[in-house]
């Protein structure tokens, strides 16, 4: 009796269960060039305290198709020592400008100096994993340096 | 001979060509309002109690706005700057993504800076008439759907 009743509760539970399951994020470690990437990374300080980032893909190698090209920015202090709030995440529109796809972001330095762009797909190598997806993060305080050296000279 | 005749109207519309290739667009805020550009489009903040808030546009019909070029996600400055005009805090582009037969914009961000955020929706094209170099854009203040989510939430210890 008690059987009966277990085995259209669990198939029950079966179907209802893979909905309500919240995919899982992987940041890849590999390098760019491990993934095949080609993207530049452009920064414009005009010194009003407020930079201009440009992202130009031009191929998303390992990780096609990419779903989308995220700006994040995590909070300055860890919450209780278990990790970071988002101060900002938003996925970015891309635009095509001949056979790459270009984001542009105008922020406060401050800002860009935590943000990291993430591309994200639920693809690695052409294999799909369900309720998985897989990031690969461009931190942008490399390319701020960048700036800064060129402005030098 | 002939080619020499040729080199000053050459010349003139070389300048014309190449100065409408650097010209700006100029764009103009619509001082019509959500009904009267046939707009369909809902605006709902999730207030999370942690200092930061979920903004989510549903947009269902451009109305008079057809096709849409942009829509942009804004913060200007708190204070003006030394030219009386307002900087950008933060200014990009959101990507859509179709659910149903509506497009849905996401963005995520501390709530103090979505208290002079905006959202812009933005057209080349006014009731289906497109007028060189010149964009309009109808103006969505977040700070009105700040207040309907409940801004008594208090941040998270």
């Amino acid at each position: 009796m008690t059987s009966k009743r277990l085995v259209p509760a669990l198939l029950i539970l079966a179907v209802v269960l893979p909905g309500l399951a919240w995919a899982l994020g992987f940041e890849l470690g590999e390098s760019k060039e491990e993934l095949k990437l080609k993207y530049d990374v452009s920064v414009t300080d005009p010194k009003t305290g407020r930079v201009t980032i440009v992202v130009k893909i031009e191929d998303y190698g390992r990780l096609k198709p990419v779903y989308a090209v995220d700006l994040s920015i995590p909070a300055k202090e860890s919450h209780n020592g278990r990790g970071h709030y988002m101060d900002l995440v938003v996925s970015m529109a891309l635009q095509k400008e001949g056979d790459k796809d270009v984001a542009r972001v105008h922020i406060l330095r401050e800002l860009a100096e935590r943000a990291s762009i993430q591309l994200k797909t639920g693809h690695l190598d052409g294999k799909q994993s369900p309720l998985t997806w897989y990031s690969h993060s461009i931190p942008i305080a490399k390319y701020l340096k960048e700036s800064d050296e060129k402005d030098k000279k | 001979m002939f080619n020499r005749k040729l080199h000053l109207p050459l010349l003139a519309f070389s300048v014309i060509a190449l100065a409408a290739c650097f010209a700006w667009a100029e764009g103009f805020g619509l001082g019509e309002s959500k009904e009267e550009l046939e707009l369909k489009y809902d605006v709902k903040v999730t207030d999370h109690g942690t200092g930061r808030v979920t903004i989510v546009l549903t947009l269902e019909d451009e109305g008079r706005l057809t096709p849409l070029t942009d829509i942009q996600f804004g913060i200007p400055a708190e204070k003006p700057n030394e030219r009386g005009s307002y900087y950008s805090d933060l200014s990009v582009s959101l990507a859509t993504r179709k659910e149903g037969n509506k497009r849905v914009a996401r963005v995520h961000v501390l709530k103090e800076l979505a208290e002079r955020a905006e959202i812009h929706l933005s057209t080349r094209h006014l009731d289906g008439k497109a007028e060189p170099l010149t964009y309009y854009f109808h103006e969505i203040p977040i700070a009105k759907y700040l207040k309907e989510s409940g801004q008594s939430k208090k941040p998270a210890k």
